[in-house]
């Protein structure tokens, strides 16, 4: 599957989904003036390989590694957070396949805000997510 | 809460219509005045992702009734003022009459609630709430509440038979 790559903005965040990696991240600044126009390849991209990976489920295939999808956000409107949450929401589909998946949450250190906001997020997808503060 | 002018003194000014862009370069300035009152890391943080919440609101709902624009005290407006406890920041808008009931209500609710009722209200309106282009199902209000950490304030004036100016106030506490 084509790897989706968006470079960062003063408004928008990096996006990095690489399936042959298995790793995902979204990382810096989330404030798109057009939040649906933005996320809307984001979310296309994870529908198609949430199908693909729960086929491949289906077919008895066996994962050997965890899907390991991590948010590096400094920032993100409340616009921003209903589509990540869309997002977040495709990866528990897979969680619920039992597909093994992780969500990691970076939080710079003392940055509780941000940290709420995972929490938040966690909370509204009824999934675990792995939290890392990074030391400054 | 605490939402008499003359108790705080003005950090940050801004009055009249502005697009997207020039909230970026707002926050930009606001930066600037915040670095220079040494206000440490995480309250200036707060302060400019809760201005950042507000001037996209005002950004979003404004725009309406032209005609009462070109009053200087009715244009959008945000400021940004302090005291030794709290920096108080305020954002000023144009509202339909038609809309103020369930403005009310909604700003009521937000005002009333503890900062994890807020929080709980969030996630709620997260997973259940409708979202259109316009911005994120309600949930900048309760943002602003969320990243202050105080409970929001807000006043309505009914300017005519169409149309009311809404204020709404946040309050973010200086570390000591």
């Amino acid at each position: 599957m084509r790897t989706l790559q968006i470079e960062p903005s003063d408004f928008t965040p990096k996006v990095y989904f690489n399936a042959e990696e298995q790793l995902f991240e979204i990382a810096g600044f989330s404030r798109p003036e057009d939040v649906m126009g933005f996320y809307a390849p984001v979310i296309e991209w994870i529908k198609e390989f949430s199908t693909k990976l729960i086929e491949a489920k289906l077919e008895k295939i066996q994962f050997t590694r965890t899907f390991r999808f991590a948010f590096r956000l400094t920032y993100f409107n409340s616009s921003s957070a209903k589509l990540l949450l869309q997002i977040l929401e495709k990866i528990k589909e897979l969680d619920s396949q039992n597909i093994p998946v992780s969500v990691e949450w970076y939080y710079d250190e003392g940055d509780d805000q941000i940290l709420e906001d995972g929490e938040d997020l966690a909370s509204a997808v009824d999934m675990k997510f792995d939290y890392t503060e990074i030391k400054s | 809460m605490q939402t008499e002018l003359s108790k705080f003194e003005q950090v940050y000014y801004q009055l009249g219509h502005w697009d997207y862009a020039g909230i970026g370069e707002q926050l930009y300035k606001i930066g600037e005045i915040l670095e220079n009152l040494e206000v440490d890391r995480f309250t200036l943080k707060r302060i400019i992702f809760c201005s950042l919440e507000m001037m996209e609101n005002v950004f979003h709902h404004s725009g309406k009734g032209s005609y009462i624009l070109e009053q200087n005290n009715h244009q959008s407006e945000f400021r940004i003022e302090k005291n030794p406890e709290f920096f108080r920041l305020c954002s000023g808008n144009l509202v339909n009459n038609t809309d103020v009931e369930g403005l009310r209500k909604r700003l009521q609710e937000v005002r009333d609630l503890t900062v994890m009722d807020i929080r709980k209200l969030y996630v709620n309106q997260l997973r259940f709430g409708s979202f259109s282009k316009k911005g994120g199902a309600g949930l900048g209000i309760m943002e602003v509440a969320k990243i202050s950490k105080n409970p929001i304030d807000f006043t309505i004036e009914t300017i005519d038979n169409t149309f009311s100016y809404l204020r709404l106030f946040a309050f973010i506490t200086i570390k000591k």
